[in-house]
Formats: C-alpha cells, structure tokens, sequence
C-alpha cells in the first residue's frame, strides 16, 4: 500500500511537470533535383502557370533598334530613365509638380541586351525584377553635387533624354538640363528608385532627405510606358546620342 | 516515464546526485522521451517554382518542398510546419495572382502557422486580408495592433499546439513598417515594441499555459551591426523562449545558432535563407529532469 502511494505520487508528480527540450538534432535539407515533386502540387501550380505564362508573353510594344546595357550610356539605361520621366510626368502623382530628371542605378539594369523587335511583360520583368519603387526628390547643394559626382566616380549612371554629362577622370566636368547650365545652387525635381533613395549603391548622402513616394514600382511604370507607345502607335527609341559621355568611353 | 536523477531526488536522496556526472546522452533513451520534429521556412517570396537561372538555378520549388515534407510526415509522428513571413513578393506569381497561390500552397502542404513578413502588406493590407480565404493556417502576430485595419480579428498573437504529450506555444513578431513599407499598403496597423510583447507572450505560454516549448515566429531579422531589434536582442533579454525561427535578413544558417537567454539558458535561433532553398528542420528531443542538459546537440536518439 505504501509504495503504491509512493509509485501515485511519483507518477501525478512526473506527469505534470513539464518537459525540457534535452538535446537537438539539426537537420536542414536543400531543396535541389534530387527531391522528386510531389504531383499534387504540380497540378495545383499548372493552372496558375498557364495563367502567368500567357500574362508574360503578352506583347505590350516594339524597341526600334537593339538595347544593351552599356557604360557610360546604353540604350537600356535610357529607355528606363525616359520611360519612368515620362510616364510619372504623364501620370496625376506628378500633379503640378512634374520631375526634370531620372536616374537609374547602372546595376539596377539586369539585362544585357533585348533585341529590337515586340517586347513583352516577361522582358520588363526580366529588365527590372526588384519590386523598388519611384520616388521623386527635391535636391540642392551639397547632396545633389555629392550625388551627380558619384555618379561620375562610378564611371556614368543612366540618364533621362535632355540630361548631357561630361565625364573626366570619373569626374563631372560640365552638365546641361535642357540645353541649360546645371546650377548646383538651383533646385532640382529628381526621380529614383528607393533603393538608390534608400542610400543603396554609394549613395548615402540621398539616406536623410525628403523624398515623396509614388508607390509605384519602376517595372510598372516601364510597362505603362511600352503600352502608351503602343497604344499610339509608336515604337520605342533610346538612342545613344551623347546625355553621358566619358573620356574612358567603351 | 522518469529517469534515475528524478527517482534520487524523490527518493530524498538529491544529494548522491551531486556527485553524478551529467547524463550521457544514451541515458535519454527509452520511455518517456518525446521527439518534435519542426520544419520551417522564412521569406519563401512567391519561389512557386526552381530557380531557373543565376547562382540559384535548380534550387527551390514549392511541389519539391512538399514532396519532402510529406517523406518526413511519414517518418515522424510529431511534425510541426512553420514559416516566418514574406510569403509573398518575388515573382510574377505574387504581381499576378496577388498570393493566392502561396497560401493554397502553404494549406496544400498543411502549415501550422506562419507570421507575417514587411513584404506581405506589398499588395496591401487589403490584398492580405483577401488571400485569408486561401490559408487553412492562422498567422500568429503579437505585436501588429490591427484594430483599425481590415484586419482587425483575423490574425492571433500566439496559437498552442499539442502534438503527443508535447505542448507547443507559437508567437509572432513583425519588424516596424514605418520606412520599410508605404503607409499606403499598412495602412493603422500599429506596430508595438516587439521586446516588451515577446517577454509578456513567451512567460504566459512558458508560465501560466506550461507550454513544453515555445517557439517565436520573427520577421525582425537576424541581428544587426547597429542597434535594431533583432532575434538576438529578443533571445538576449528573455527568458522562456525556446527557439526563435527567424526570417527577414535572408541569413543562411548551416545549423542553429545556439545563444544564452537572460538566465542564461540556452536556447537556439535558426534562419535557413530564402525562397524556399532549404527546408529547416530541428529534431528536439524532450525529457523531464528538471536539472538535466538543456538544448545539447546530438546524434538521433530511438524513442520508444
């Protein structure tokens, strides 16, 4: 009797205590081609891709002419600064405040080349993965010279059509908006992308400053701006005449 | 049920135990010990399908993940499915269908519970609350005040789950939006210290719940160079959390990082990358001396 009390409490005593994570075992898995699907779930993304595949293939304009990424100016870095310029310009977040300028970071531009010819959504994807979105800045002074010299120093970033940089010895040596001396004293409406807003890239003498955010993502305002073109029969040109120009050139 | 320490110290003879080494590992064998398997994932961003090209190609996929987590459901009695947010965002599939298939996935693959990630407000806070018809799995968040959302109801700050005699608290904890995402997409969602709220959570399911295990789901990231909350700062200054699945910092951990509490216990924090490259999986093995080793690790050990 007595040790059945004993075997009682000690099991009531055992049973309510709560338990301690004694020992561990870590066992982390890659997720490669050795790991066969699991065919219930294929079928569940079928439809979804059928879906995706034809939203890709979706022809929203024509480029005139072949576009590459190059340094210090390349048709892709133009087509994207002058398509954002213009389509946020178009677009009623400008307001009565339009921008004068776009820059785009040169690494931001992810692919090397699309051929002239129809483009399609999967493209602008493919030119613009990252969700970033357009901010417009007001810049003056010291931050917006800091700014304009990094993108020297760094060998030339892209650029909006009426936008003309001199580079020598990764310096800014002469700049033009509009055919008008750059004043740094002046105040200029810029569009980015947050990430570079963000400091991203060497820049973050941008970190601190006011910005005013669009919400709209730089890949949607590419598509906006094929469409547009294609909506009024236009095709789209990003010539390299001349908005950067280095002594290092090629 | 009770191992040779426990029956000295009932038996009134605690004192011989000072003089026993600490247990060999083999010691935990046998009846009584009870085994979790959790299997977790963190900023899986929209990866539905392998990576394609760069230096991820042929990594990743949702139908893969499942077919693994399926293999180990049919090896482990106890299994537990996390995730610690940005679910979304990443591919085409989030800009085109808005998450809706993330969530059928992550209810395909039976989740228990995931937390929510700066990048699953990016269709919105409306765009979030419409995907909620497609998740069979609550997210739990602690420290977003969605009173004045659209949300308002249909989250919950920590769930409890109980698999074999094991009982598990689950907690979330989001990073602060302001800065990170437009207010436009969170809209009055209020984002409340995660430090205070993670102490007050884990001691409720840890103390008054007598959760075997608490787990804290974060998206606050791994820990940073500057002072910023981060899974170290809530493992650092709290007491009865357990383990920590992190997310948000994309960090790839080869193994849990094991880190002392403010007792000074162990305890472990664990982040496996992102889209869905890996599936993190800790085996815990449970056993109830009070005194014993806490958090070794160790080989598999045969539960009977």
């Amino acid at each position: 009797m007595r040790y059945l009390l004993f075997v009682f409490v000690f099991l009531t005593a055992a049973c309510s205590r709560q338990r301690i994570p004694s020992q561990y075992e870590p066992n982390t898995t890659e997720i490669n081609g050795e790991i066969n699907s699991k065919a219930s779930i294929e079928s569940l993304i079928a439809p979804y891709k059928e879906g995706l595949d034809a939203e890709m293939n979706a022809v929203i304009g024509h480029f005139a002419h072949d576009m590459y990424k190059k340094r210090p100016e390349g048709e892709l870095g133009n087509f994207m600064c002058d398509a954002v310029l213009e389509q946020y310009n178009r677009s009623s977040v400008a307001g009565d405040a339009p921008a004068q300028m776009c820059f785009m970071n040169y690494g931001g531009i992810r692919v090397q080349h699309i051929p002239a010819g129809d483009i399609t959504v999967g493209n602008m994807f493919q030119l613009m993965p990252f969700e970033n979105e357009v901010v417009r800045m007001e810049l003056t002074g010291e931050p917006l010279l800091a700014f304009l010299e990094k993108t020297a120093a760094s060998g030339g970033w892209p650029v909006s059509k009426g936008v003309e940089m001199n580079i020598e010895n990764r310096q800014l040596t002469a700049m033009t908006i509009n055919g008008q001396a750059f004043h740094p004293t002046k105040t200029y409406s810029i569009l980015l992308s947050d990430y570079v807003a963000n400091g991203g890239d060497g820049m973050a003498m941008l970190k601190e400053m006011p910005r005013e955010n669009t919400g709209v993502k730089v890949r949607d305002y590419l598509i906006a701006y094929c469409k547009y073109k294609q909506s009024i029969g236009e095709e789209i040109r990003a010539d390299v005449k001349g908005r950067v120009v280095s002594d290092e050139a090629n | 049920m009770t191992t040779r320490r426990d029956f000295l110290r009932l038996a009134g003879l605690t004192s011989f135990s000072v003089a026993l080494p600490s247990l060999p590992l083999w010691a935990l064998e046998g009846r009584g010990v009870q085994k979790l398997t959790i299997l977790h994932t963190n900023d899986v961003h929209s990866h539905v399908e392998p990576f394609q090209r760069g230096r991820n190609a042929g990594l990743g996929g949702a139908a893969r993940r499942a077919a693994l987590i399926q293999q180990i459901r049919q090896e482990e009695e106890h299994v537990l499915l996390l995730d610690a947010g940005d679910m979304f965002q990443g591919t085409p599939y989030f800009n085109f269908y808005g998450g809706e298939l993330e969530f059928k996935l992550m209810s395909a693959m039976n989740y228990d519970a995931a937390t929510i990630g700066n990048h699953d407000f990016d269709g919105g806070i409306d765009g979030l609350e419409k995907q909620l018809v497609h998740a069979n799995f609550p997210l739990v968040i602690s420290n977003y005040d969605f009173s004045d959302t659209i949300m308002n109801g249909k989250t919950q700050p920590f769930k409890i789950i109980r698999k074999g005699k094991l009982k598990i608290g689950i907690f979330g904890l989001g990073i602060e939006l302001d800065g990170l995402v437009p207010e436009a997409l969170y809209k009055k969602t209020r984002y409340l210290d995660p430090l205070p709220i993670a102490k007050q959570t884990a001691e409720y399911l840890k103390q008054e719940e007598k959760c075997d295990f608490v787990i804290c789901l974060s998206h606050l990231g791994y820990k940073y160079k500057y002072e910023k909350v981060s899974d170290h700062v809530i493992a650092e200054h709290s007491k009865d959390i357990d383990l920590i699945i992190g997310g948000h910092t994309h960090t790839f951990l080869d193994q849990p990082t094991e880190i002392a509490n403010a007792e000074g216990q162990r305890m472990l924090i664990n982040q496996v990358g992102f889209a869905g490259i890996n599936l993190g999986r800790i085996d815990v093995y449970f056993d109830q001396k009070k005194d014993g080793s806490r958090f070794v690790e160790g080989q598999p050990i045969l539960v009977k």
